[in-house]
């Protein structure tokens, strides 16, 4: 590789002030390293400057076009639907019974998500021993201390 | 057909004539760019659509004092860098029975061909190839190329300088060039 090849990158792109550009002018002659280096740059340009694909334009745009409606029809829906879920239970239930409704139910999720662990064991183990000598409420207590 | 910066305004104030403008201004230019960058015609133009989606969405903070191409041609290559990384994607390497052909014709550079240098930009890394892509495809300056990817004039010259050697030598490995 020749010293000057930097220059010669340089020197094809056309980014040399005119001393260095002159300067390469004559020693791309006289340099066979770089002539050869010189027909190799210019190659590997035209090839990737051709390396283009036909593409349908009018297709192109059309894609585009209906991604940008998906995309804010998408957009206006989900802010229709925030808005319109409020104003409709605003509009058929009034603000005190959906209030009561709410309470009612967070308290039942509430009441059922409690377990005791007695009751766990009893309805994992149905088929244990222990679950036939105890079937009343009453003693589950009483269970809770012999399991443990 | 009207200034960029014209067509941003009318976009900006709701014509979407005007991006529809844009976007047949700079179509090709950046699914050109696309395809040099990922190999293939199909992730080109996906890459494009996110691309002018990209554009779509972005245009009202774009700079006015900045190039509209530049920023075009950035937002091409990070949304090209992000698509081919999710998508793990390597560039096929050449078939053994294309370099046969390309042997035959060995020592004239004159005779290499797109698709083997198609082939050869895909094992080069992204930075290489996007500097390469910008400068040889595109026609861009070095002080462009600069603006374009937010690095300095130096890195340019740099990454092209190795990108060139590295093809070399790929070509090279694949009988395609022999007498580096
Ligand atoms: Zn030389």
């Amino acid at each position: 590789m020749c010293k000057y090849a930097k220059l010669l990158n340089r020197y094809i792109d056309n980014e040399l002030p005119r001393a260095k550009k002159e300067f390469m002018d004559t020693h791309i002659i006289s340099c066979p390293a770089c002539g050869q280096e010189m027909k190799f740059l210019n190659s590997l340009r035209q090839n990737i400057s051709q390396n283009k694909i036909d593409t349908n334009a009018d297709f192109f745009l059309n894609r585009l076009k209906g991604r940008i409606q998906q995309e804010e029809k998408a957009k206006n829906l989900s802010e229709n639907f925030v808005f319109d879920f409020g104003k409709w239970t605003r509009k058929l239930i009034p603000v005190p019974v959906l209030a009561s409704i709410l309470i009612i139910i967070f308290l039942n999720l509430n009441q059922n998500s409690y377990t005791n662990p007695v009751d766990e064991y009893l309805f994992t183990n149905q088929n244990s021993n222990v679950l036939a000598l105890i079937d009343t409420a009453g003693q589950q207590s009483e269970l809770g201390l012999l399991l443990y | 057909m009207p200034e960029d910066l014209e067509l941003i305004n009318r976009f900006l104030s709701g014509d979407m004539e005007a991006f529809e403008m844009l976007v047949k201004k700079y179509q090709n230019r950046v699914i050109n760019t696309a395809y040099s960058l990922a190999g293939n015609v199909s992730d080109a133009e996906d890459i494009a659509q996110d691309t002018f989606l990209k554009i779509y969405h972005g245009l009202n903070s774009f700079k006015a004092q900045a190039k509209f191409s530049s920023w075009l041609y950035r937002i091409t290559v990070n949304t090209a860098y992000d698509f081919l990384r999710a998508q793990k994607h390597k560039t096929e390497s050449l078939e053994e029975a294309d370099c046969e052909n390309i042997r035959a014709k060995e020592n004239n550079p004159d005779l290499l061909t797109r698709e083997l240098i198609q082939g050869a930009l895909g094992e080069i890394p992204f930075d290489f190839r996007s500097v390469l892509t910008l400068r040889e495809l595109n026609g861009l300056s070095y002080e462009e190329i600069s603006q374009a990817l937010k690095i300095n004039i130096g890195t340019v010259e740099s990454r092209l300088f190795r990108a060139r050697r590295i093809l070399k030598g790929i070509l090279t490995r694949k009988g395609a060039l022999k007498n580096v």
